[in-house]
């Protein structure tokens, strides 16, 4: 990250077209996802715009916070351009379960469709959709008992085998935009998976926000990796890989776990990123 | 379906219920992002990282925070190379 982020302006574009005056909080790992992923995609007539929790903060009624015009022109040629390619962002709670059908749908019919799924940290202890290394702010025993029968997510986006697959964070821009790029060239259905960090739900401070997901793909939470066509690649090592606990002590929320219990999330993330 | 939403974006347009209008995050943030020009070689990593793009470049390369979008959430002093971004305490 640190050699490549010397110059930054002159490797991505300059617009954004994503809402510069949103109503996130301070610090919202969401918007600067959405923000990476807008300058990822340029062409604003591929821009997402749907129902999901990413409109809560930018389209609240008489306010609309988006650089879009994106039904301006029906019936143009612009148009038919864009129905051959389908662009979704939601988030991972019930919107997850919609996508998912979407896909299988799009598959189905042969179509090209995009699906962003975006995690947040804090909603995961209601709808349990996360990777079995997963976590929420909740208590002790249900975290514990919550790592045996939780969805996952990742998994079941992985069953339809959609052409292309990834998983991203925001604190890895550069990455990101890649996985972006490559999902808009991808001819089939392609699913992407983004980690948001969000310091209001785990109750942290909003300046480590890039931080803790920095810390989360380094520890084995979340790997960045890509399957493409079948084929599977890592595309972020971690120089040096720090054990889980460096993530947990940056989060108020895992104060109440014990050693014991640490280890053994410790254990579900050393024996997922060796399968 | 076309017609439908040839219809519903006429209605923006002749109503203009959607509109944006300017957020002032000043009123309500705790805290400013303060660049060090000595520290600063214009890398550009704070106005990447902002998940508000309120970083701008202003005179001479430099950067600096547009205040009505800052919510001074002190990522940019986090991701600075330098340490050359402080985050002092909104005078009231």
């Amino acid at each position: 990250m640190d050699r490549y982020s010397v110059f930054v302006p002159k490797l991505l574009p300059e617009t954004e077209l994503f809402s510069p005056e949103n109503r996130s909080c301070p610090g919202c790992g969401q918007a600067a996802a959405i923000r990476i992923i807008g300058k990822a995609v340029e062409d604003h007539r591929r821009y997402p715009y749907g129902i999901s929790n990413v409109e809560m903060h930018t389209s609240a009624f008489p306010y609309k916070q988006w650089e879009l015009t994106q039904a301006k022109k029906p019936g143009g040629t612009s148009l038919k351009l864009d129905a051959k390619k389908i662009f979704a962002m939601a988030g991972e709670s019930g919107s997850f379960d919609d996508g998912i059908r979407m896909l299988t749908e799009a598959k189905k019919q042969g179509k090209s469709f995009i699906y962003i799924c975006l995690f947040n940290e804090a909603g995961i202890e209601r709808h349990r959709e996360v990777p079995l290394n997963g976590y929420h702010p909740d208590g002790t025993k249900s975290f514990i008992r919550r790592l045996h029968d939780m969805k996952n997510l990742i998994d079941r986006a992985k069953a339809i085998s959609p052409d292309f697959m990834a998983t991203a964070c925001p604190s890895h821009p550069f990455d990101l935009v890649d996985k972006v790029k490559k999902t808009l060239d991808c001819r089939g259905i392609s699913f992407l998976a983004v980690f948001v960090p969000c310091p209001t739900g785990c109750s942290y401070d909003p300046a480590q926000s890039l931080n803790s997901g920095r810390l989360a793909v380094e520890t084995g939470f979340f790997p960045l990796y890509q399957i493409e066509h079948g084929s599977f690649r890592i595309t972020v090592s971690a120089q040096s890989v720090p054990r889980v606990s460096e993530y947990m002590k940056l989060q108020p929320s895992f104060v109440m776990l014990s050693p014991d219990e640490v280890k053994k999330v410790q254990d579900a993330v050393d024996k997922n990123t060796t399968q | 379906m076309k017609r439908i939403i040839a219809k519903t974006v006429k209605s923006y347009d002749i109503g203009g219920c959607l509109r944006r209008e300017t957020f002032c995050a000043l009123e309500w943030r705790a805290a400013k992002p303060v660049w060090n020009t000595d520290r600063c070689f214009k890398c550009g990593v704070c106005s990447l990282s902002c998940p508000d793009a309120a970083i701008i470049q202003v005179d001479e390369g430099f950067y600096d925070a547009n205040p009505d979008r800052c919510k001074g959430c002190g990522i940019c002093s986090e991701a600075c190379i330098n340490e050359a971004i402080t985050m002092s305490p909104e005078k009231k």
